[in-house]
């Protein structure tokens, strides 16, 4: 996973449409991951108080499709997928993907990661030890001052799941 | 009250972003689905800030925005398409929009933009 040589996403001269704050972990009750995605890009082609933002993407979508739907060109995009490859994180490795993020993050301080795909890691895991994988990834995102997208489709978990999920993170719901 | 257009070949499309221009405060909306008849509209209508797909069958939405902005050169254009391709975004911006929006957009994005570039 080359982080030390992710580059920043070319700048637009498009607004700033999103509102977030630094060090926060964000779910996004986004079905589709759309919102999600429109985020992150917003967030890596426009200046952050005069810096440059990075993003890390871990998805269930094809890095291919992602690159070319929504124009990201640098930003390394981890796929989850049980084949063996470079840049493939296996859904049941939720230490590696774990430490994956948080190795991003302490190398590129102003980082986005995009983690889409909550519901197919629990479908391959115990839902505690998601929950518990991202707040760990969670705690990262405050020490390092960075933002965490986390979309998800509040249809597939029943309330008091979505209560644990969403309890040490912002909410934004379309 | 804002006149707003919406230009998008997709009649889907334009009904669903008219309601959201809806849920942010403005009803008073005119649609186009192609250069031709953006142009028209917006001879007729003034708009305060057109909405334009930049992907359209015939003349693209780069060719609207330029056309308009021959019209009117402080017309207000905002860009908007389903795939960020960072060409056609560079184009639409140098053809004189003044921003871009992702498709499907949703309240947050788009009250920012209507707040940054619409009238006080």
């Amino acid at each position: 996973m080359r982080h030390e040589t992710a580059k920043p996403e070319e700048l637009l001269k498009i607004s700033r449409k999103y509102s977030l704050s630094k060090g926060k972990g964000y779910i996004i009750e986004d079905p589709q991951s759309t919102l999600s995605f429109d985020i992150l890009v917003n967030l890596l082609s426009t200046e952050d108080a005069g810096e440059r933002l990075r993003g890390y993407v871990i998805s269930r979508q094809h890095p291919s499709l992602l690159r070319e739907k929504f124009g990201l060109e640098n930003t390394p995009i981890i796929w989850l997928a049980t084949q063996p490859g470079e840049n493939i994180i296996d859904p049941t490795s939720l230490g590696m993907l774990a430490h994956a993020v948080m190795d991003f993050m302490s190398k590129t301080r102003n980082g986005v990661v995009l983690i889409d795909g909550v519901e197919y890691l629990i479908t391959n895991n115990d839902f505690r030890k998601v929950v518990r994988m991202l707040e760990q990834v969670n705690d990262f995102v405050m020490q390092y001052k960075c933002y965490l997208l986390v979309p998800l489709d509040p249809k597939a978990f029943d309330s008091k799941e979505l209560a644990i999920i969403e309890r040490n993170f912002e909410l934004i719901r379309i | 009250m804002q006149r707003m257009l919406i230009v998008d070949d997709s009649a889907a499309f334009r009904s669903i972003f008219k309601e959201l221009l809806a849920r942010v405060g403005f009803d008073n909306v005119s649609e186009a689905a192609d250069y031709d008849e953006a142009i028209e509209k917006y001879r007729k209508d003034k708009p305060d800030i057109s909405f334009i797909d930049m992907i359209l069958p015939g003349k693209s939405g780069v060719e609207v925005t330029r056309t308009i902005l021959e019209i009117d050169p402080n017309a207000t254009i905002i860009a908007i398409s389903s795939i960020i391709n960072k060409k056609l975004i560079r184009e639409a911006l140098e053809a004189g929009a003044k921003d871009f929006l992702f498709k499907p957009t949703n309240e947050m994005a788009l009250s920012t933009v209507i707040q940054m570039w619409g009238k006080e």
